[in-house]
């Protein structure tokens, strides 16, 4: 495949994150019924950071991810994302805080299958302002679908289709890239692929809160926070660019090969 | 990546028409059934309008060719004992409390004479009628020209119509000349046709009324007006009543039988066909409504995913509805089309003449398909409301 560079090749590492936090979760409770899915949730995300969201099925992270991005509303808490606190926002007003803020990446890619791959890409134009097929067709260029404007989901690989999603998640330049376990249904190559483009975007400062179970892809990371029945249970900051650390003890931290924890108990013995 | 686009709703109106076009054309084989749905109820409908707006047009103008509405006789207790009355001014006959009723009258005088064709002295009584108007089938008595009867005379005959039976009794056929006896009086009149009605009419001789006047010897006098007044029952019962004002010596009477039954006979046909009409466009829309359903059943992750990329529930719905909508009109204009055509030929069957195109019947059809199009979309609107949380989630 080739793929142009997503930003600007002058741009060769992924700034340090730093400043006023982007995001700041404070307290976040959701409740299904008698379920609590997020049990009082709290951490921030600074600008440029790419943040690996792990732990087992039924944790809580497509919950946090969903509310985070407006799609569902917090039962109690505070989400304030760039100065607004979404959890007041109403319906019209996270309509535009979706269009305009948020980039979303599925697992399951969500195309609409009669829409070809170039229209899958305006529609997020559409209803985020007006419709600008050169920019869509350079946004697919960029993620190596220039040849595939024209196909529709049925006629594009799991991959193509992934990448589709993510030229339509990046189209309106979102402040906030939300993307759920993105390599959940590609292979080994296409996963790398995948991957590979959100480095780019990484690079390029774009936030990133990316739900995985795969710790080979959590490692790309600069952190990484896990959830475990609806509560924080770590959370860890790293640079993938450089060596692992090692804990005092002289153990790498566990599984992620990050240097710091921030939680009480970063490394095991 | 690139520059932020500014709101501009009218540019975005070629990415709203390309997405109307992809909903339309995603599944064609649903697009064919929508449209047969909406195209049939539309033709049904237009047909039933078009017939129930002819009828009304039919009732109000061929019944009325039927005959007269109103009588004006002469008063039985009235001081002419022979039946005959003096004929009114024409302005007295005018409908003045309403100028929008027309109205059409025919003056008649019956007499009896003794006629007996030219060069025959075998002579028949005869009921002649002196006859002001138009007589039923023929041209008016005083537009034809004489030379049409081509006579054998040396003295100018009048014009006369005589009814089958009484020229097969007189053995008297088309141009042939007939000598009438009343008392003293004689006339000569040429035979210019043979009218056959199936009823009295047939038994009688026609001739202009002036003619009989004087074959009678009554100047002035006459035995009844025919009056055709259009109009509902009201009207007519109204028109009536103005003309006992002016003809103090005649007696008015309302064939009001004729008039209601004809009001009857519309408000029945015209209630069938619009309670006809109403069950075809709940039908119709009931049946677009289930292929509705089903297409809401595959849009739900579409319009989840639409919502969560920044799609607004009305401007989905806009979508939405638009399709409905254009269906509706292809629809509506297709089977409009066809519905009045086939007016036509249920008009044939029905009434014996084909049913008029009745234009105004067409945008009626064409608007009454589109809001069964865009109410039978009431799944799709549902859709606007979904959570794409809980569609993704899988429990909706």
């Amino acid at each position: 495949m080739t793929t142009q560079p997503l930003v600007s090749p002058s741009v060769s590492l992924a700034p340090a994150p730093q400043g006023q936090p982007q995001v700041l979760l404070e307290n976040l409770v959701k409740e299904y019924g008698s379920l609590r899915a997020l049990g009082g949730v709290s951490f921030n995300i600074l600008p440029g950071e790419w943040i690996a969201l792990m732990g087992p099925s039924g944790s809580g992270k497509t919950t946090l991810i969903n509310i985070l991005g407006g799609l569902d509303t917090a039962t109690s808490g505070r989400i304030v994302v760039n100065g607004q606190d979404i959890t007041r926002l109403n319906e019209s007003e996270l309509v535009r805080y979706r269009a305009e803020r948020i980039g979303f990446v599925f697992q399951q890619f969500h195309l609409v299958p009669y829409l070809t791959a170039l229209e899958n890409v305006m529609l997020a134009q559409y209803f985020h302002s007006v419709t600008d097929e050169s920019q869509a067709v350079e946004a697919l260029k960029r993620v190596g679908l220039g040849d595939r404007l024209d196909h529709l989901p049925a006629n594009l690989s799991g991959g193509e289709q992934q990448r589709v999603a993510i030229a339509r998640a990046l189209i309106n330049q979102p402040k906030l890239i939300l993307a759920d376990e993105p390599t959940g249904n590609l292979d080994e190559a296409n996963e790398e692929i995948v991957i590979n483009i959100f480095r780019e975007l990484h690079k390029s400062s774009h936030t990133i809160l990316m739900v995985t179970h795969d710790v080979d892809i959590a490692r790309n990371a600069s952190r990484r926070i896990e959830l475990t029945h609806g509560h924080l249970t770590m959370d860890t900051t790293c640079n993938f660019l450089e060596a692992p650390k090692l804990c005092p003890h002289g153990k790498p931290f566990p599984s992620s090969g990050c240097c710091t924890s921030l939680d009480s108990k970063p490394c095991e013995p | 990546m690139s520059s932020p686009r500014s709101k501009n709703p009218r540019s975005n109106n070629p990415m709203f028409r390309r997405l109307v076009r992809r909903l339309l054309f995603a599944n064609r084989g649903r697009l064919f059934v929508i449209l047969l749905a909406l195209s049939a109820g539309a033709a049904v409908s237009a047909a039933l309008l078009n017939l129930q707006t002819d009828a009304k047009h039919r009732l109000t103008t061929e019944f009325r060719s039927f005959g007269a509405n109103i009588l004006v006789l002469p008063k039985s207790s009235g001081t002419s004992s022979d039946g005959t009355m003096v004929a009114p001014a024409a302005a007295q006959l005018a409908p003045s409390l309403d100028p929008s009723l027309t109205i059409h009258s025919e003056t008649l005088l019956y007499a009896i004479a003794n006629a007996n064709p030219a060069f025959s002295s075998h002579s028949l009584p005869v009921v002649v009628v002196g006859y002001s108007g138009v007589m039923p089938g023929s041209a008016p008595l005083d537009s034809l020209d004489p030379q049409q009867a081509q006579l054998n005379s040396n003295t100018e005959p009048v014009l006369c119509i005589a009814g089958q039976q009484v020229a097969a009794r007189l053995n008297a056929k088309s141009r042939d000349r007939l000598s009438l006896h009343n008392s003293e009086r004689h006339l000569d009149c040429a035979l210019t046709d043979i009218l056959r009605t199936g009823d009295a009419q047939d038994g009688q001789i026609f001739l202009s009324l002036s003619d009989v006047q004087k074959l009678a010897n009554t100047p002035e006098k006459i035995s009844i007006i025919q009056i055709n007044a259009s109009g509902n029952a009201t009207q007519i019962e109204q028109y009536a009543a103005q003309l006992r004002q002016k003809l103090p010596d005649a007696e008015v009477r309302p064939l009001r039988q004729f008039s209601e039954a004809q009001a009857k006979i519309y408000s029945r046909i015209s209630g069938l066909l619009t309670a006809s009409t109403a069950l075809i466009l709940i039908l119709t829309g009931l049946c677009v409504m289930a292929a509705m359903t089903n297409i809401a059943a595959e849009r739900k992750h579409d319009v989840g995913m639409m919502k969560a990329i920044g799609g607004s529930a009305r401007g989905i719905l806009n979508l939405f509805l638009t399709e409905a909508a254009l269906l509706g009109l292809a629809g509506g204009l297709i089977g409009a089309a066809a519905g009045i055509a086939l007016s036509m030929a249920l008009g044939k069957a029905v009434f014996g003449i084909a049913a008029a195109p009745r234009l105004i019947v067409y945008p009626i059809s064409v608007t009454l398909t589109v809001i069964v199009a865009i109410l039978g979309a009431y799944p799709l609107r549902r859709l606007a409301n979904v959570r794409p949380a809980t569609i993704f989630r899988g429990d909706a």
